[in-house]
């Protein structure tokens, strides 16, 4: 459904031009969950914010083809794009406290993009703010509180829900339990299994956990300076690496257990 | 070494640590695991001295000098060195305020640990933004272990770092703790590093110490439900 071809974002820096994604290829199969995996400074989250065009100043996508069935996002008007972004690709980020607005209730926050995507009445999107909380296993009579009156993973659980409000076919997920604890995040990584069974979604797991990977994703793509430099089942990759960065990675990972 | 003897600290009504006590043995790791708001950094903090308890007693044996020889390596070196000094100056401190060499010999001395930490002598120039999070990180354990510390405690000292430095770091660490007959406390919320280093595990949990074992038994075969729910929850490779 989703297929990246040769992509390519550069950093305008001082120093030069750093090549954070350099020319990356993979697809997306729908109803399944593509794990990112690459160390910090592989490019994994430039990828990830490549793939809805928000890669911001010194940045720039400078080629390759973003295609959503069958679509190019790159070629796409900022305005139409804007009625994808959330609509269609939704993202989840690493840190809950940071996604929300410390001032607004969870379902203003939730109803916003309702209203924004679905030229839905406030009414309509009060119900549909109350399924995606009940989708997240967030009490609904919770929906007129505060951002702080919730713990980080039930943040992430409603940044979750504002990510699933409009029903989106692909969600993009960076790190978003890096900043919890790790029974939080196993019941995030469940909750993520859940949803996507039950909205079919797709969904790309950025993260450095091959831990997570291995857990959570069908097949994984290795990112390391920008390229990806393996691609396949996440059991096979784990098994049997073939690139020398993976086997490091991996070997790595043993020394440690 | 140390000795824990039924400690309590509060802070307001909460009970931070709980009638706990714990024995870290001469030469030993104790790996201590916990999720956030278990009390495991107010108990490191206790041990250090830097806050009383409401109740208990900690004994040190074999330390003179508490704030010279218990030593503390924090998760992120970047916010524990000074952007403003460089890193020579920031290893040298501690040898400055315990007034253990001369003036002439210090330079000598952070080369020495610095060489004992795989740094190039050449680093004592450098500001901490000159250097990388793995290299920062080796300057925080040069810069406790200068005023000749016994025991460190390393509060999620690789949890900041990507796989390939957290095991440079932990493999410097457990070098180091031969090399110089150190005693260490290692602190992590997941249980997926601390085996490599830990003789012993402790677990935390509410303010109190639930579970204590030799490594394999904790990671294997745990007494406790919550012990065997963070092993599940812990995603291992």
């Amino acid at each position: 459904m989703l297929e990246v071809k040769n992509l390519s974002v550069n950093y305008y820096v001082d120093e030069g031009t750093v090549k954070a994604v350099a020319g990356v290829s993979f697809d997306l199969k729908e109803g399944e969950i593509l794990g990112v995996l690459g160390e910090s400074g592989s490019g994994k989250s430039t990828l990830g914010y490549a793939l809805l065009r928000l890669v911001d100043q010194p940045g720039k996508i400078v080629g390759g083809e973003i295609l959503l069935n069958g679509r190019d996002l790159l070629l796409l008007p900022e305005d139409e794009l804007r009625r994808l972004r959330g609509a269609k690709i939704a993202m989840v980020f690493q840190d809950p406290f940071a996604a929300l607005n410390p001032v607004l209730t969870i379902g203003e926050q939730i109803m916003e993009s309702i209203i924004l995507h679905q030229r839905a009445t406030r009414r309509e999107a009060r119900g549909k703010a109350v399924e995606a909380l009940r989708a997240v296993k967030i009490d609904p009579a919770r929906i007129d509180d505060y951002p702080h009156q919730f713990s980080g993973g039930m943040r992430q659980r409603v940044v979750i829900a504002m990510a699933l409000a409009c029903r989106p076919e692909i969600l993009i997920a960076d790190e978003p339990t890096t900043a919890l604890d790790v029974t939080i995040q196993a019941e995030i990584l469940a909750l993520l299994r859940e949803i996507k069974a039950q909205f079919n979604l797709s969904i790309i797991y950025i993260t450095h956990n091959f831990g997570i990977i291995k857990e959570l994703c069908d097949r994984v793509v290795v990112m390391h300076k920008g390229k990806i430099v393996e691609a396949g089942e996440t059991r096979t990759i784990f098994d049997h690496p073939r690139d020398a960065y993976t086997k490091k990675l991996v070997d790595c990972l043993r020394e440690l257990r | 070494m140390i000795e824990i003897r039924s400690i309590t600290k509060k802070f307001g009504d909460l009970i931070a640590v709980n009638d706990l006590s714990l024995t870290i043995k001469q030469g030993e790791t104790l790996g201590l695991v916990g999720e956030s708001g278990s009390g495991k950094s107010t108990l490191a903090r206790l041990i250090l001295k830097l806050i009383e308890p409401d109740s208990g007693q900690i004994d040190c044996q074999g330390i003179d000098n508490i704030r010279r020889e218990c030593q503390i390596v924090f998760q992120d070196p970047q916010n524990s060195l000074n952007p403003r000094i460089r890193v020579g100056e920031a290893i040298a401190e501690p040898i400055v305020i315990h007034r253990l060499l001369n003036r002439s010999a210090i330079n000598g001395r952070v080369a020495a640990l610095l060489e004992m930490v795989k740094l190039p002598a050449g680093y004592a120039k450098r500001f901490p933004h000159e250097l990388s999070g793995g290299e920062r990180q080796r300057v925080g354990i040069a810069r406790a272990l200068a005023g000749e510390a016994k025991f460190l405690i390393l509060d999620e000292p690789v949890s900041a770092l990507d796989v390939f430095i957290q095991v440079e770091i932990l493999k410097l660490l457990k070098e180091l703790k031969t090399r110089l007959g150190l005693t260490y406390l290692f602190i992590a919320h997941d249980l997926s590093v601390i085996g490599y280093l830990s003789d012993r595990i402790a677990v935390m949990k509410g303010g109190r110490l639930i579970e204590l074992g030799d490594k394999k038994t904790v990671l294997t075969t745990p007494r406790e439900e919550y012990t065997l729910k963070l092993l599940a929850a812990s995603p291992r490779f």
